[in-house]
């Protein structure tokens, strides 16, 4: 009974995807993805995501106050929950005011959860939130939230945080940042915001270009690319101690560094032996290893999440086209075959997916494939550019680069290129984002980090 | 015991001694330089060397005046030879220099022979499209063909430091194929 209402469900969201995908038809007519083939590209998504299928029916009955008295405060809050437990993609979320749909989806789920809230107003703001499976079931989680009136923003991230993780087991993306490069009097600088686009922070005055910066796996430290004492050398930027230090300084142009997963290494291109090859070097020091030999320029490495595997950029066939290779140096292997441009890897904290960019005829756009390259789905459509692909840590979206407003600004999307969301919106130019991965201090990281030092 | 008593006292003997020489030797020195300042003539010289003095300051000031232009000249030659360095110029995506951007390069190692004690540093530039990492390296790629080119025209290669700023600096701050393409450059900054 349960494994015929399971094989139903996952029926159900098949037949949703296809037809969300043969939508999308006509706008890649020239990139030639036939009915047959998108079918295809769905399945090989739905095996490596089959989670999807059993996404949990969230109800979300909203947060109230327990007396007469009222507070704008408890607003935010519902807002930033709503707008976060529906960004992490990990619900089929309803709210209060949508007719529960009976004969949809909701029958055939198995998991139905209902989330609400009550606040009392006082000096600080207090939230009990709590977690139930039924309606009338008492609840199976419950936690209270004392916080400060501006303080509702980060309090929702925190909600929503414990939520996924009470619900889900995933990575709790509602407390993550996006670091990326911001153009002020013409020269790139280090920022970082919430991953919603929300408390911008500059962190360097290098007067220097700040560029490709990766945020390290323990949350703490961006490494960079900038010009120091001789050409394109790489930094480590210290959140703790807002500072940054010289991590390789050589003659040559040393770029694009890339952490391993658990944080040891850092991959880099340098051409500090003649031309641009691969790296790695421990992060305390140490002898780099290098990894690639050839005449050609090897650049932006990525790490496969196992650690095993490094995916990069080399034009040693006279176009940059993407490779895979150990991480040793063995075992090259080609990724992209079609296209004259392919570049900029980013493999998927899952593993089982790496987005990358491809100048098309309608501009610089993201794919994302399989790590063997069978399928290539084109994520984002458009003139212009849509570039720097870098994942959130649930493997559930992508940060990107876009000029479509007129100017460069950070967006992110779902793996399937839709629920497009702008992250900034000032006058800025923005680029080269880079998720972070879950942090503990996420509230803290704006809070005197603002001024020049 | 006596002994080290007697070499303190000698010690201190030979130190007094020191500073008595020292003193002596600073006290002498100001009578030097007052004997110097009567040995200048000028003051009291007849009319005639005056003249003649005259006449050599202004035959010195002509030859000064000849010397400065000439020197000027030279400058404004060195600038005029600076400015007239050509931009070497790329197609998209390569770094080999097309003939155009030969006979560019050809013409500033031209003027790099005649001034031999330039050095340079060879900018690498990109236009705007492509990914940031890649361009960086793509920049350094093509002040390298420019070094290597100079190299073969028999310049040494010490004299040349290269530097690529990828897409960060581009001339012309267009969207399209017109400032693309003058932005796709090496560009030669002699120090």
């Amino acid at each position: 009974m349960n494994s015929s209402l399971h094989n139903r469900s996952i029926l159900f969201f098949v037949i949703i995807v296809v037809s969300s995908i043969c939508l999308r038809a006509p706008l890649q007519a020239q990139d030639s993805t036939t009915a047959a083939e998108a079918k295809h590209i769905c399945e090989v998504f739905l095996r490596s995501r089959v989670a999807l299928a059993d996404r949990i029916l969230l109800h979300y009955l909203g947060v109230k106050s327990g007396d007469s008295l009222t507070d704008p405060a408890a607003d935010t809050l519902n807002q930033v929950l709503v707008r976060d437990l529906t960004l992490c993609a990990l619900f089929d979320l309803r709210l209060p005011n949508v007719k529960p749909d009976t004969v949809g989806a909701a029958h055939l789920r198995r998991a139905v959860t209902y989330l609400d809230g009550v606040y009392a107003v006082g000096l600080n703001l207090r939230v009990k939130m709590r977690l139930r499976s039924d309606f009338n079931a008492k609840p199976f989680w419950e936690k209270e939230y004392q916080f400060a009136r501006d303080k509702a923003r980060p309090i929702a991230h925190r909600i929503a945080a414990d939520v996924i993780r009470q619900c889900t087991g995933e990575p709790a993306i509602t407390e993550t940042r996006i670091a990326f490069s911001g153009q002020v009097d013409g020269v790139k600088e280090l920022f970082s915001m919430t991953f919603d686009g929300f408390d911008l922070v500059r962190h360097t005055w290098e007067k220097n270009p700040v560029l490709s910066p990766a945020w390290s796996p323990n949350g703490k430290q961006i490494a960079f690319t900038s010009f120091g004492v001789y050409q394109a050398d790489i930094f480590i930027y210290d959140l703790d101690a807002k500072s940054s230090r010289p991590f390789f300084s050589a003659p040559g142009v040393d770029q694009a560094p890339a952490w391993s997963p658990d944080g040891q290494w850092l991959a880099y291109s340098s051409s500090v032996d003649g031309n641009a090859e691969i790296y790695v070097c421990r992060t305390d020091g140490g002898v780099a290893k290098r990894l690639t030999y050839s005449w050609s320029i090897e650049t932006s490495p990525c790490w496969s999440p196992s650690g095993h595997e490094i995916a990069y950029t080399s034009d040693q066939l006279g176009k940059p086209q993407v490779f895979i290779m150990d991480t040793d140096g063995a075992n090259q292997r080609r990724l992209t075959m079609i296209g004259e441009y392919n570049d900029s890897p980013a493999w998927s904290p899952r593993g089982d997916l790496i987005a990358y960019v491809r100048r098309d005829t309608d501009g610089f756009q993201i794919y994302v494939t399989d790590p063997r390259g069978e399928r290539h789905v084109k994520a984002t459509t458009g003139p212009g550019y849509n570039m720097d692909p870098s994942w959130s840590p649930d493997g559930m979206r992508i940060a990107f680069t876009s000029d479509r407003t007129g100017i460069f600004q950070i967006y992110t999307m779902d793996i399937y290129g839709r629920g497009v969301e702008i992250a900034t919106t000032g006058t800025m130019n923005c680029s080269n984002p880079t998720w972070s991965p879950v942090l503990e201090n996420m509230g803290d990281i704006g809070i005197n980090n603002t001024k020049e030092p | 015991m006596k002994k080290s008593t007697l070499n303190r006292i000698l010690l201190l003997a030979g130190l007094m001694l020191l500073i008595g020489v020292l003193a002596v030797g600073c006290a002498k020195k100001p009578p030097v330089k007052e004997e110097a300042p009567p040995a200048a003539p000028i003051v009291a010289a007849p009319d005639t060397a005056g003249q003649a003095a005259r006449a050599a300051a202004e035959i010195e000031a002509a030859e000064r005046a000849k010397r400065e232009a000439a020197e000027k000249a030279a400058r404004e030659a060195e600038q005029g030879a600076k400015s007239s360095l050509q931009m070497v110029y790329f197609d998209y995506d390569k770094s080999n220099l097309r003939p155009d951007a030969r006979s560019a390069a050809e013409f500033d190692a031209g003027v790099l022979q005649k001034y031999a004690s330039w050095t340079a540093t060879i900018e690498g530039h990109c236009d705007e499209r492509g990914t940031t990492e890649y361009n960086l390296a793509l920049g350094e790629k093509r002040a390298g063909s420019v070094k290597s080119f100079f190299i073969e025209s028999g310049l040494a290669a010490d004299r040349f430091q290269v530097i690529s700023y990828g897409e960060e600096r581009p001339a012309d701050p267009g969207h399209a194929e017109a400032a693309w393409a003058k932005n796709r450059r090496a560009v030669l900054v002699i120090k």
